[in-house]
């Protein structure tokens, strides 16, 4: 007969408002839980579609001359230096050769490409709608895109998977088919395998010439991005510091720009990590909210035991054994109400993270934090009830009847 | 706490305990004189509202006079912590209510063993002197009972063992046959008459019924918060032959 069975004996004489105190607690602790599970379930899918071939790549991009002096004046604060189609690009398939002449032990694949701007389509006068790219083999490489049928060589187009598709709906194997790249006729010489990474989905709707094809059909002389990738995590900032060299000489200007997925992923993540605790930060509200309700309920258990708290002070109860017991049944009630919350959140987080296609399994913080939650609330909010039961005068509450 | 005889085991002087605030201010208790040897059985006496329970509870402690001094075994009350005075409640004194006042959701013997619970006696001792007290009773048979189960006779006598368990120097009662049909009132009488008999238990008994204060030895009579009357009990009720079957 300690605190504890008191407190368990009186929760279960009271089941159904105990349920129902305890459910504030529940709601809170399932969705603070619950958000902090899919918070660190989203970026662990990110970081995983970054680093399945390691957050390796760098891009190179046009960008306006002397970015880094004139883009960090900017009165709106520095925006992008990305090309978004405004910006006349400078790269050229030299710059790419040149970074390629390094032959530095750092960088893997460079890959130049253009986006060319012409129509592709399977006769001479229809357009499709999808897009073409110049570039040239190190880019299947570097992006990790496997072949279905045939290779990329130097005279013929490559598929994208859904590209195959939309453009010859009826063929199995559309090599040796003829495509349209505006007016020039090329021969399909291979099909690319669908890809399915966050990143490299681009390419499934997509066809592929070779860049100097590329370059002549469109009548271009620049290229619009360079690709490069590192020859492993470590080495992307001696990949970045050597093509920058070389590119800083070629363009004294400083027109063009470089950004490394890492700085991608960093961006991603800090951004995942504040929706996260904004929204748990929401979250918590309702567990104070809970915590209230438990308050409450205590506050009316009290009064109802006035009778009761008479007895056992009469029987020799300090202040500090009433106290004890009605402080225990509040942390109690709350730590009841916190593992069915967690319960629920893991049975959610499973489900969604099924339907979302990532695991969103219960990290241990968001569990400790859960259950220290609890803990906390219902020490709080069962101070006030508890104390007022063991201040009571022994004789004011035997005399309630 | 056997110490000197001359020693008186409650002693009052001028007990005063006021009720609510300023204008409004009624007086429950206007200055109580009395001393209450060991080994004695009394009564207090008086119509409702005449102060008897109000001075009850303040020898048991569950309540603090407004002014006056209280001794009990000559130690200062109004000096003692909120804990000791706790702890002399579970040790030394034993209640028995109106009411009965048993926990419902405890069973016969664990309603016996609370009060050594508080006064952290160990499980063994705890068990032995619950046994022991609930046989003084004549209920060793319906120690797993819940209260629920026991007539109110039986529960009164539950009550009782649960007062006397950890030997207490004195027992307190406030109207402890008002609940009870008259069989078993006066069952709960004998035993009160043993346990002062057999014990040297002191007994001091609220009540308003003349019948249950002949079984004292003194009746000291209230009225308004004043003793209007003190003595001996001349045609005291003898003990009866004490019940073994329940009513």
């Amino acid at each position: 007969m300690n605190a504890f069975t008191i407190a368990l004996d009186s929760i279960w004489a009271h089941r159904l408002r105990s349920a129902l105190t305890a459910l504030g607690i529940v709601i809170g602790v399932f969705a603070v839980v619950t958000l902090t599970s899919l918070g660190s379930g989203v970026k662990s899918y990110v970081t995983g579609q970054f680093s399945s071939f390691g957050a390796t790549l760098i891009t190179i991009s046009p960008s306006l001359p002397s970015a880094h002096d004139k883009i960090a004046h900017h009165p709106f604060g520095g925006g992008p230096k990305q090309n978004f189609g405004n910006i006349p690009s400078t790269l050229t398939l030299g710059d790419a050769t040149a970074i390629n002449a390094l032959h530095s032990p750092a960088i893997a694949h460079v890959a130049p490409v253009v986006l060319l701007p012409i129509t592709v389509s399977t006769s001479s006068v229809g357009s499709s709608g999808i897009s073409a790219t110049g570039t040239t083999d190190q880019y299947f490489s570097a992006e990790q895109l496997t072949f279905l049928h045939g290779t990329f060589d130097d005279h013929g187009v490559v598929l994208g998977a859904s590209a195959a598709h939309t453009l010859f709906p009826r063929v199995k194997n559309p090599i040796g088919q003829t495509l349209y790249l505006g007016r020039s006729a090329l021969t399909v010489t291979g099909v690319l395998s669908s890809a399915s990474g966050l990143l490299s989905k681009a390419a499934n709707a997509s066809v592929f010439v070779p860049i100097t094809t590329g370059l002549q059909i469109a009548h271009l002389h620049t290229i619009s991005e360079i690709i490069v990738q590192a020859s492993g995590n470590s080495q992307v900032n001696t990949a970045d510091n050597a093509l920058t060299t070389v590119l800083s000489r070629r363009h004294p200007s400083g027109d063009f720009s470089v950004t490394k997925d890492t700085q991608i992923l960093t961006t991603i993540n800090n951004t995942l990590a504040t929706i996260t605790t904004f929204l748990s930060g929401l979250a918590a509200i309702s567990l104070l909210v809970g915590g209230i309700g438990i308050m409450n309920i205590m506050l009316v258990t009290v009064t109802e035991r006035f009778r009761e708290i008479g007895i056992r002070k009469a029987l020799g109860a300090r202040d500090s054994d009433i106290l004890l017991q009605f402080l225990t049944e509040s942390v109690l009630l709350s730590l009841l109400g916190g593992t069915i919350g967690i319960v629920l959140s893991a049975i959610a987080s499973g489900v969604i993270g099924q339907l979302a296609g990532f695991s969103a399994g219960l990290t241990i913080t968001a569990v400790a934090l859960a259950v220290g939650f609890s803990l906390f609330v219902g020490m709080v909010f069962g101070v006030i009830p508890a104390l007022r039961a063991a201040r009571l005068m022994p004789a004011e509450a035997l005399r309630t009847e | 706490m056997n110490g000197d005889v001359g020693i008186p085991l409650i002693q009052t002087h001028q007990l005063q305990r006021n009720y609510g605030r300023g204008d409004a201010t009624v007086a429950g208790l206007a200055g109580i004189d009395l001393a209450i040897h060991r080994g004695e059985m009394v009564a207090l006496m008086g119509p409702s509202g005449s102060g008897k329970s109000t001075l009850m509870q303040i020898l048991g402690l569950l309540d603090r006079p407004t002014s006056g001094n209280y001794r009990l075994s000559g130690s200062d009350i109004s000096t003692l912590s909120g804990s000791q005075q706790a702890e002399l409640r579970g040790r030394r004194i034993g209640f028995v209510f109106q009411g009965i006042h048993l926990l419902p959701r405890l069973s016969a013997i664990q309603n016996v063993e609370l009060p050594m619970v508080y006064a952290r006696f160990s499980a063994s001792e705890r068990k032995a002197l619950a046994r022991q007290s609930l046989a003084r009773v004549g209920l060793s048979h319906l120690a797993n009972r819940r209260p629920t189960q026991l007539s109110g006779g039986q529960a009164q006598r539950i009550a009782i063992a649960r007062a006397v368990a950890p030997g207490p120097d004195l027992l307190l009662a406030d109207e402890p046959t008002g609940a009870l049909d008259r069989a078993s009132g006066r069952a709960v009488l004998a035993l009160f008459q043993h346990l002062n008999a057999d014990l040297g238990l002191t007994i001091v008994l609220v009540t308003h019924d003349s019948f249950v204060g002949r079984h004292a030895q003194r009746i000291v009579e209230l009225e308004d918060g004043r003793i209007v009357a003190d003595h001996l009990v001349e045609d005291r009720i003898p003990p009866e032959q004490l019940m073994e079957v329940d009513v």
